[in-house]
């Protein structure tokens, strides 16, 4: 009876033992579940969006479904569900930061994941991730009329970008020994393997890295310079502007605040037309206008499989990839009491950032895939061990998958546009060529007025403030 | 075998006791009123463990604005570097405590056989003496 | 067999034994000292708040100048605020409200209430978003609300992560400023530095 029973009883407690983790994304791939939500926020109904979610917030990839809920918090425009949601987010990454090197619960989703699937391991978020999360958080903060915590978040969203820059390059010196393991160098000289990722490439190659954000920088130099520091607001301009060295409103911030507070030696990258044109400081009478345009979606993963040799065995390898078929981003065009304003120009590419992320993670995904599958084929080998190579077939099953799990509510694109204009009640309008909003401003003197434009869905939602 | 499991349960409540009184608030203690510098009428030690390596010296105090104001040295001992906690205690001419629960535990570490001095200032004019407790943290 | 079956006994009440001394370490109350060294965590805590406001009124108590002026009266202050430009969410005027007790508490100074201060900042029309109220104006409402000196300041922090170990820096600047003249009577600084190892074992 013995070997039976026990048998029958192991594959049981392995069943039940899943189905603790049946909110996360072992049975259903991620994309799909978010698919269903997208389309509720398509139609406007985001209360059933963000109840969607709930339970699923609970569970171990919290993290990623309290972003997904902020975010569609904010676009919905509730801007205290938004803070709540990202606020648990940021406290999920501080534990995830401060986890102990070795950990139980770390350690019980990673080895299930060695054997099993990486979609078993909680969700522990990625760097760029987390900078849009205080980026978005410090906009929260400022509808909240909370500009001391704005502040906070858009210095914190540096600081983030600054520690992660150099966690990156320790990463980098891991990421070659892995790069010239066996298995990875295998791979990259299968055919199928290059093919299947040109796309990732080709996306990932419009930014430098992951991590520099010239959002976060824009939006902390935007926060400075309300609060009158325009020594900080300047610093953190520049820093915008390294990365987006042709988005003239960013040029022009730059030139404005070296002329006031006198860089001169600063001003000599400039042109002569460039800096005497150069947005002029605010006469008495006028205030400065923000539109921060945020469109569509990030991409989602998908899975693509190869197959490949390993120690003589053909093995079935799956990875996640994406595909660059992203609608092209159009600029919004921007017009305020029926003159032309002008256009937004690219500030950030969250698409691409996701697309770096993958593309770094990969020669560690490629190692891991390996030693599954050589650890799957000696189990399969192994007839005295029969119950564990059961167990071993139902994973290569069920859970022969690939981790598509991101952050899906993110924009695909950020643009920018801002400029100096008289005060008023005034009708701003604003046009991305497939729909079009028209709302009203109050520009008031010597201060700032922010649009913030969600495009998602054949939608255009805005909200405005004056700060 | 037998008689060292007996050693081990005598002796372990003993040894829980002095890790816990090592680390509660029992320590050195100085107490002082500014015109009696005599420092070794003052100390009250009650952990000698710690008085072996942490001494308190150069009791000092004077009157400013109306406020006692003291100065102390802690020195380390010994050649290691050293974490404590300090907290001044104010009391009035008839030895009532003023402003209790104030002043909170302030932590300083100390490199090995360094100096610092601790300086307070009582909360209001009423104060005429003082103690310090010093602890290891 | 039976061997066998007797290990899995065993086995099983070791674990089940195991989870209930486990659940009987979670969720325990305990009442602590307010007025012990806290380091659960590296963030700014009670302790960087008692050790900053007791160096401050110390400081500002027995500066000679602020000795001479609370000598024979005591001068009525206000709080304009403490501009947290750290990288956390601090509750800037919990610092400044222990300051003020303490102050007021030693007999040399008396306050103007923050909510006074507010309504004739906006009876003024002046914006308190820029933080520090500007010279001209601080003077207006000095003669507003009958204060003759303003508090103000800014905490700010370095934050450096290598490897495992997290340092944080934290510098608190607070000034006293006459406001009829302009001039800062005085002014002083708490560094605080702490560090965090990660450890290697944990949950």
């Amino acid at each position: 009876m013995g070997l039976k029973k026990s048998m029958r009883w192991l594959v049981m407690s392995c069943m039940a033992l899943l189905s603790g983790c049946a909110t996360n994304s072992l049975f259903s791939p991620y994309p799909s579940q978010v698919a269903e939500i997208k389309q509720q926020i398509a139609v406007g109904d985001f209360a059933t969006a963000r109840k969607a979610l709930e339970k699923k917030s609970l569970g171990p990839d919290r993290m990623l479904y309290l972003m997904e809920r902020g975010r569609i918090a904010q676009i919905a425009g509730d801007t205290d569900a938004s803070i709540q949601d990202f606020k648990q987010v940021l406290t999920e990454f501080e534990a995830k930061e401060e986890a102990a090197k070795i950990s139980a619960t770390g350690a019980a989703g990673k080895t299930g994941a060695v054997l099993l699937n990486e979609n078993a391991i909680p969700y522990a978020g990625s760097a760029y991730e987390r900078i849009f999360v205080h980026s978005f958080q410090a906009l929260n903060y400022l509808w909240a009329d909370n500009l001391e915590a704005a502040g906070v978040e858009a210095r914190r969203a540096n600081l983030e970008q600054q520690l992660a820059l150099q966690a990156n390059e320790d990463e980098v010196e891991r990421a070659t020994a892995q790069e010239s393991a066996e298995e990875t160098m295998i791979l990259r000289q299968n055919p199928s393997y290059r093919r299947k990722f040109s796309s990732l490439t080709r996306l990932s190659s419009k930014v430098k890295n992951a991590i520099q954000n010239s959002y976060s920088f824009y939006l902390s130099g935007l926060i400075y310079e309300i609060n009158g520091e325009y020594n900080d607001a300047y610093i953190d301009y520049k820093k915008a502007l390294e990365i987006y060295p042709a988005n003239h409103y960013l040029r022009q911030d730059v030139v404005r605040l070296a002329r006031m507070l006198g860089m001169e030696e600063d001003l000599e990258r400039f042109g002569q037309a460039e800096v005497r044109e150069g947005m002029a400081r605010p006469a008495k009478d006028e205030g400065k206008l923000v539109v921060l345009y945020e469109q569509g979606y990030v991409p989602e993963k998908h899975e693509v499989n190869i197959v490949v040799d390993l120690r003589g065995v053909p093995n079935n390898l799956v990875f996640p990839t994406y595909f660059d078929r992203a609608s092209p981003n159009r600029p919004l065009v921007v017009g305020l009491s029926g003159r032309r304003l002008g256009e937004t120009e690219t500030i950030a590419e969250p698409a691409a950032m996701a697309a770096r992320a993958l593309e770094e993670q990969l020669a560690g995904m490629i190692v891991r895939q390996g030693l599954r599958a050589i650890a799957r084929e000696q189990l399969k080998d192994n007839q005295m061990n029969s119950t564990f190579g059961i167990l071993a077939g139902i994973g290569q099953l069920l859970l022969n998958r690939a981790d598509l799990r991101s952050w899906l509510t993110l924009p695909a694109e950020v643009q920018l546009l801002d400029a100096t204009v008289s005060a008023g009640k005034q009708r701003l309008t604003l046009r991305n060529g497939v729909q079009s909003k028209a709302i009203t401003v109050d520009v008031r003197p010597g201060r700032i007025t922010i649009v913030h434009v969600i495009a998602v869905s054949g939608q255009l939602h805005a909200r405005t403030i004056t700060i | 075998m037998k008689n060292h499991h007996c050693l081990i349960r005598l002796l372990a409540p003993l040894l829980l006791v002095t890790i816990l009184s090592g680390c509660s608030t029992s320590g050195i203690e100085a107490i002082g009123k500014p015109d009696d510098a005599d420092l070794t009428k003052h100390l009250l030690i009650h952990n000698d463990a710690l008085a072996k390596k942490i001494t308190i010296s150069e009791m000092r105090g004077r009157e400013v604005g109306g406020l006692l104001e003291v100065n102390l040295t802690l020195t380390n001992l010994t050649g290691r570097d050293k974490s404590l906690a300090y907290r001044f205690s104010w009391f009035d001419a008839d030895g009532f405590e003023v402003e209790a629960e104030t002043d909170a535990w302030t932590p300083v570490n100390l490199h090995g056989a360094q100096s610092v001095s601790v300086r307070g200032v009582a909360p209001n004019g009423s104060v005429k003496s003082y103690r310090l407790n010093v602890k290891g943290q | 067999m039976l061997m066998k079956k007797n290990g899995a006994v065993i086995g099983l009440t070791l674990l089940t034994g195991s989870l209930l001394l486990l659940q009987g370490c979670s969720n325990k109350v305990a009442y602590q000292d307010a007025t012990e060294v806290e380091t659960t965590t590296i963030d700014f805590g009670s302790t960087d708040l008692q050790q900053i406001a007791a160096k401050m009124v110390d400081s500002l108590l027995t500066f000679p100048p602020i000795v001479e002026v609370t000598r024979e009266r005591r001068p009525v202050m206000f709080v304009d605020r403490i501009k947290n430009k750290t990288t956390e969410h601090i509750d800037t005027e919990s610092i400044t409200d222990t300051i003020t007790t303490r102050l007021l508490r030693s007999g040399k100074f008396r306050f103007v209430d923050m909510t006074k201060v507010a309504d004739v900042r906006e009876q003024l029309a002046f914006q308190n978003r820029g933080g520090m109220v500007n010279r001209n104006s601080a003077a207006q409402i000095g003669r507003q609300i009958g204060a003759e000196y303003m508090m103000y300041g800014n905490l700010s922090s370095i934050v450096k992560k290598s490897g495992d170990v997290k340092d944080v820096y934290y510098k608190f600047t607070l000034k006293v400023m006459h406001l009829e003249s302009g001039i800062i009577e005085w002014s002083d600084e708490k560094e605080i530095r702490k560090t965090r190892e990660k450890s290697l074992f944990g949950r």
